[in-house]
């Protein structure tokens, strides 16, 4: 439960980060433009003097623990080797994240060969970008999916008199059966891209260029 | 150190404690505003200020920071050893001179 417990901590911390240099930003835009700077203006000198936000951010964050949030030896609470061991994967979990998000950054401007990872990486905000990774992602993997259906298929139709022996009330080839299982796999499959897709997206590219 | 200063002269939020140490130093200390959030989260781990959500003075909600007893103590070491560290630096500037 130590786990839960930590990513809902993260979470908590990463919003009151976000959430209070949100509030110092608009603070500091409400301020200058009272004092007669246009709106627009306003808004990038108030960027420019805070920093680099999302720097920042994750900086803040950090201080937390690692990148992969291995929580302070107290919050590790009675079973400090499981939840290092836990930690260690979110570590290679998230350095994952970061080499895929990265890739297939890269493999998109490869097949395009046009400034399109620069306008990926630099553009800002960073959030309309994350469909794109996702569906990248989830592309691959449901291609990947159709290829083992394609196999797969003409091999269960070949086999399934074998299995029809080990189940009972199945008829050989029963379409609804093998509607379902593939329904099913399909499922799973757009589940195993999605998860780690979003996971990726999740990801700042400014942050995953930091972290090359 | 300086954070805990302004802070003890009362709870700020983020973006009060950047105007009141850029106001104090007279603009001499030119830092991003930004290194302000992670010190801050330091500072909350150590335990020598807390946090808690409230209304900015424009009615925009803000995380308000407060020095605790353990920050005051921590601000007393940190101003002294500052201290000797400016009176070495000084008495070498003026070896030097001489």
């Amino acid at each position: 439960m130590n786990w839960i417990r930590n990513a809902m901590q993260r979470r908590r911390i990463e919003k009151a980060v976000a959430e209070d240099i949100e509030a110092h930003l608009e603070e500091k835009i409400a301020d200058l433009v009272e004092s007669g700077v246009p709106d627009r203006e306003a808004r990038l000198t108030a960027r420019r003097e805070f920093g680099n936000v999302l720097l920042v951010a994750e900086t803040s964050r950090e201080v937390w623990g690692g990148p992969g949030w291995s929580g302070s030896p107290r919050t590790c609470g009675t079973a400090p080797a499981r939840a290092h061991a836990g930690a260690d994967l979110r570590v290679l979990w998230r350095a994952r994240a970061r080499a895929h998000l990265h890739r297939t950054l890269r493999q998109h401007g490869l097949r395009r060969r046009a400034p399109v990872p620069k306008r990926l990486v630099f553009a800002s905000p960073w959030e309309p970008c994350k469909p794109i990774v996702v569906r990248m992602v989830l592309r691959e993997s449901l291609t990947v999916a159709a290829l083992g259906l394609v196999i797969g298929i003409p091999l269960t139709l070949a086999l399934s008199r074998l299995t029809a022996t080990f189940l009972f009330g199945v008829k050989p080839n029963d379409p609804l059966v093998l509607a379902a299982a593939i329904l099913t796999m399909f499922a799973v499959c757009a589940l195993a891209g999605y998860l780690p897709a979003r996971h990726a997206a999740r990801v700042d590219p400014m942050i995953a260029l930091r972290y090359e | 150190m300086m954070i805990l200063q302004t802070l003890r002269q009362g709870p700020r939020h983020g973006y009060a404690l950047a105007q009141d140490i850029k106001r104090t130093s007279h603009d001499l200390l030119q830092i991003e505003e930004g290194s302000l959030y992670p010190a801050l989260q330091r500072m909350l781990k150590a335990a020598w200020v807390d946090a808690e959500w409230g209304v900015s003075a424009r009615n925009r909600k803000v995380r308000v920071y407060r020095i605790t007893p353990a920050g005051r103590q921590q601000l007393e070491r940190e101003v002294s050893s500052f201290e000797r560290m400016l009176a070495g630096i000084a008495r070498v500037m003026r070896t030097a001179e001489s």
